[in-house]
């Protein structure tokens, strides 16, 4: 079936088909639902006969008239108040601004892990700071719980088929961690610097998380970092937002000795 | 004559080592060394959304 959809939907020729069967069969099809009109109108034509006589009978026309014009009034009225509703609480809700400063953020790490004088615990710290923020911000935005969130950060360990790893947040067993880093070969085989994944359980039974966010540097890979959430999420509303706050975080990999420093950090 | 096109083989990242080790400020930091089966494609710029079952 999924193959015959294709042939139909993916080639051209199979498109024209397509169209020209419709072209030809909508016209027929709808003649041909023509003939249903005495069916339909028998109903109406009943109620328009129906001499009500009694009070009782006329009471009651008039319920059956009234539900039959109000009804698709009423529905017509509905769907326009929630349209209208839906826009005011749009326009209500202003644009989510992140709490964090990432500019003067990253700037310290820059800072602190260029610097020969720094220890490399408060180096370290300063890492930590910088996606605590990031992870912070996805918990406002998403509107989750920090207990469901997982960060796991890997970075390219110069050589060509070797990778480090650092993970904090939500705890998670040996079986969760393969499912991550499964997860990340997925995303870096996308080849795009920020990469989203929803329903996730669908593909991995046994995982604790349903969304997956992933972030890596544009070119060759020097830091990427997968944000694991237990539940779904509304990414669609803010998807925008997200594009936003993940920016920066896609410069990181640029930075060669915060790459090195997390490399030879243990 | 023939030209083979075998499908090059999918990525794989494949936890080698991995230990615990206590941040100065007490945080709990797991450090690992992953192998990959082969070379890291490069990225571009942007996004895609995946949803549910992959291939």
């Amino acid at each position: 079936m999924k193959r015959f959809g294709q042939a139909v939907f993916g080639t051209v020729a199979g498109q024209i088909i397509f169209w020209v069967v419709v072209s030809v069969m909508l016209p027929a099809l709808l003649e041909e639902l023509f003939a249903l009109n005495d069916w339909l109108s028998k109903p109406l034509g009943r109620l328009a006969e129906w001499k009500a006589d009694s009070t009782l009978e006329g009471r009651l026309k008039f319920i059956v008239l009234f539900i039959v014009y109000a009804s698709p009034i009423a529905v017509i009225a509905g769907f326009i108040a929630s349209r209208l509703k839906s826009r005011e609480i749009e326009a209500a809700m202003p644009p989510y601004r992140s709490r964090s400063n990432y500019e003067r953020l990253i700037a310290d790490v820059k800072e602190t892990v260029s610097s020969r004088d720094a220890a490399n615990e408060l180096k370290a710290e300063k890492i930590n700071l910088l996606f605590d923020a990031l992870i912070e911000d996805v918990c406002h935005l998403f509107q989750v719980q920090r207990t469901g969130v997982r960060a796991v950060l890997v970075i390219n360990n110069r050589g060509r088929h070797k990778l480090t790893s650092w993970r904090w947040g939500r705890a998670c067993t040996p079986d969760q961690d393969r499912m991550d880093y499964k997860a990340i070969d997925k995303f870096l085989e996308t080849e795009l610097t920020y990469p989203t994944w929803e329903q996730v359980k669908s593909h991995f039974d046994h995982t604790d998380s349903d969304t997956l966010l992933f972030i890596r540097n544009s070119g060759k890979l020097g830091l990427g970092c997968l944000i694991a959430i237990e539940n779904s999420i509304d990414l669609e509303a803010h998807l925008q937002e997200w594009e936003h706050i993940v920016r920066p975080f896609t410069m990181l990999g640029h930075m060669d000795k915060l790459v090195r420093f997390v490399v030879n950090y243990t | 004559m023939f030209v083979s096109s075998k499908k090059s083989a999918r990525l794989r990242l494949r936890i080698a080592s991995q230990s615990t080790i206590r941040t100065a400020s007490g945080r709990e930091l797991v450090v690992a060394e992953i192998k990959t089966n082969k070379p890291i494609p490069p990225a571009s710029h942007g996004t895609v959304r995946l949803r549910g079952k992959l291939q």
